[in-house]
């Protein structure tokens, strides 16, 4: 025990003997600790963000369509929800589980305004549900309204497919396709506002119409084609897939998480995650070595002193001791510093989002519609950074303390 | 085996393959399709025909007239028949389609990116039922055997489209019967040599003076569970069809 005190004393003692040297290690670590607390957040807040902009746009956590109707969107994988699956989500509603859901149908439509005919994809929303759970409604270009609960014949849709169309806000276009029921379907509908959303595949081609006319319009009767589901929480995804699917007939009901509604993202995320783990990598190891180098300069400076503490008795085992805890104070130290400085950091980066907004057509690219990268800081970071970096400078001193406490007192005394 | 034998042996295979060739090419490929386009169509034809659509979920009958002046490229369509859809026209003059909404009683106009859709949810396409491309100026033909078809021994003709032909069709197979050149199945491919749909003819019978196919079956290569069938009620052929039936008067009269 008096040992110990002895060892502890020295150890912090000689950290500060030497204050320039303590400072440059003390600095690397804080600054490469704050760097790796950064990347992770800003790559795990990116990633989270663009995921969820994805979903929330107009997917949403959770689909459940007629079987077959993701690959093949046509009109005729159409299913009439059961009474079971309505009560289920329900009760995962009233539960919290699920912040809302709600009903939709889609078509392909001719579109013809004059002269001009353009395909389209038409889409039912059910107004005020919608609210809860997406977001492509709400974002109308200037001169243009939303959608509310009243509307009947009124449509809005994406600002290029109503250039490519030539019409625009207050506009009445005729809308052709094929009923449910095989029969010709024409509406005349009236445009009320145009969105734009940065995603290509809605602004070319999509009209939201509310779902009440959509039903009627299209004959769907009793049919519907999806139910889109918001969740709270993302780790309840997979608990409340079970339970629907539990509720419904596997043979004829397909029921989608985001990851197989916007696969596209979830590629892209997985290339920026690795991309993550390769930076953050890097980093660990730069703080490690830089670790290893300061410690291992400190001991053959010393090496003289190791000499003589080993000349007059004192144990190989302590030397090596002494020289663990040197480098245990500065990582210490440096962490708890470090991970101070990347808190804040982060914390500006979260209020502050990274802006590429200068790069959307390069990251619309990859199917990437979000342009603003917030960081997000999280406890597991925290923990994996400290842990990681105290870890590899701790093993990366063993081999310096090991060579001090190895010295021959009678060479080392003579070292210069 | 002696050379001598074998020597034997492929100057038979050899006359035996161009022999064949040389009865193949007797008739020209142009010559059986204009011949059998012109046993089907004529040089105007006025129809009444009954389109079946079956899909998964519901079955649909309709009645719809059909008049065609082949030499000047109009065409004009109405459905009589179920009375939801009736009124609904359709008009081609060269290369413009339009179609008259009954229920919104306007015109638009289908444009000739969309003539290779389908037609009214059938797996007719646009294209199928007003005759836009032509099978004789669109593509290059060749006889490529015999081949018997439900019993009926059949030329075995490939259309290949010619480079700047607005068609997508990567290629045509056409079935037509030796005896009198009538279509009695046509194969539709892709780019990729893929199969998508085929028509089948059947129902041979004299109507409207001349003896051809009645029945006409499309159905997608890749789904047993829809086809779309056109069955001819009556037709005439080479009967004048005034001017006035390809306009846009007619197209949208009330």
């Amino acid at each position: 025990m008096k040992d110990f005190n002895i060892i502890i004393q020295l150890a912090w003692r000689n950290i500060w003997r030497n204050k320039r040297r303590t400072v440059l290690t003390l600095t690397t670590i804080i600054i490469g600790c704050a760097m790796i607390l950064f990347n992770n957040a800003l790559f795990h807040g990116g990633t989270e963000k663009m995921i969820d902009d994805a979903v929330t746009i107009n997917a949403g956590h959770l689909q459940i369509h007629q079987k077959g109707f993701f690959e093949n969107q046509t009109m005729e994988n159409a299913f009439i929800p059961d009474s079971g699956l309505i009560s289920t989500l329900n009760e995962l509603k009233d539960k919290q589980m699920i912040k809302d859901f709600s009903m939709r149908v889609q078509t392909d439509a001719l579109i013809s305004f004059n002269d001009t005919t353009s395909g389209a994809v038409v889409q039912s929303i059910d107004v005020e549900k919608e609210k809860q759970l997406t977001t492509l409604h709400s974002k109308i270009l200037p001169g243009g309204r939303e959608l509310n609960s009243s509307d009947r014949k009124n449509i809005i849709m994406g600002d290029t497919l109503a250039k490519n169309l030539g019409t625009g806000v207050n506009s009445i276009i005729t809308l052709l396709t094929q009923g449910f029921d095989g029969s010709i379907c024409a509406e005349k509908l009236t445009i009320v506002g145009l969105f734009k959303s940065g995603n290509p595949s809605y602004d070319q081609r999509l009209i939201l119409m509310p779902h009440a006319q959509a039903v009627e319009t299209f004959a769907m009767g009793d049919f519907i084609h999806s139910i889109i589901i918001s969740i709270n929480r993302s780790s309840d995804l997979n608990q409340i897939m079970s339970k629907l699917k539990n509720v419904t007939d596997a043979s004829s009901i397909e029921i989608l998480g985001w990851r197989e509604l916007i696969p596209d993202i979830v590629q892209f995320v997985v290339i920026d995650v690795s991309v993550g783990y390769i930076f953050a990598a890097i980093l660990f190891l730069v703080v490690a070595l830089t670790v290893l180098n300061t410690i291992q300069m400190s001991v053959f400076e010393r090496t003289r002193e190791f000499g003589v503490m080993l000349s007059i008795g004192t144990s190989p085992k302590n030397v090596f001791s002494i020289i663990l805890f040197e480098s245990v104070f500065i990582t210490v130290i440096g962490i708890a510093a470090g991970l101070i400085l990347g808190s804040v950091i982060c914390t500006y980066f979260k209020y502050n989002p990274i802006d590429y907004s200068r790069f959307a057509s390069e990251f619309a690219l990859y199917g990437v519609y979000t342009t603003a990268y917030p960081a997000k800081l999280t406890a597991l970071n925290v923990v994996i950074t400290a842990v990681v970096i105290y870890a590899s400078s701790i093993l990366f001193s063993i081999i310096p303390a090991r060579r001090a406490s190895k010295l021959n007192p009678v060479d080392a005394v003579r070292h210069l | 085996m002696s050379n001598k034998f074998k020597t034997l042996c492929v100057s038979l295979i050899v006359s035996i393959v161009f022999g064949y060739a040389n009865i193949a090419l007797a008739v020209n490929a142009k010559e059986i399709i204009e011949k059998s386009e012109d046993a089907m169509r004529g040089k105007s034809l006025t129809g009444n025909y009954s389109i079946t659509i079956k899909t998964k979920r519901w079955t649909r009958v309709m009645e719809v007239k059909y008049q065609e002046n082949r030499g000047k490229h109009q065409s004009m369509l109405e459905i009589y028949a179920p009375v939801k859809d009736a009124g609904n026209r359709f008009l081609l003059i060269k290369n413009d389609m339009w179609h008259y909404i009954q229920k919104t009683q306007n015109t638009i106009m289908i444009a000739p990116s969309m003539m290779l859709q389908s037609w009214m949810g059938s797996d007719f396409s646009n294209d199928d039922i007003v005759k836009e491309s032509s099978l004789i100026d669109d593509y290059n033909q060749k006889i490529i055997g015999q081949e018997v078809i439900d019993g009926i021994k059949c030329y075995k003709l490939e259309l290949n489209p010619k480079p700047d032909a607005p068609v997508v069709w990567g290629k045509i197979i056409y079935f037509a019967r030796v005896s009198d050149y009538l279509l009695v199945r046509q194969e539709f491919y892709n780019e990729h040599n893929v199969m998508k749909k085929f028509l089948s003819c059947s129902n041979f019978k004299v109507m409207g003076g001349r003896t051809i196919p009645t029945l006409y079956k499309m159905e997608p290569s890749n789904d047993g569970e829809r086809y779309t069938t056109l069955e001819i009620k009556s037709i005439k052929f080479n009967i004048p069809i005034p001017e006035r039936i390809f306009s846009k008067q007619n197209l949208t009269r009330k």
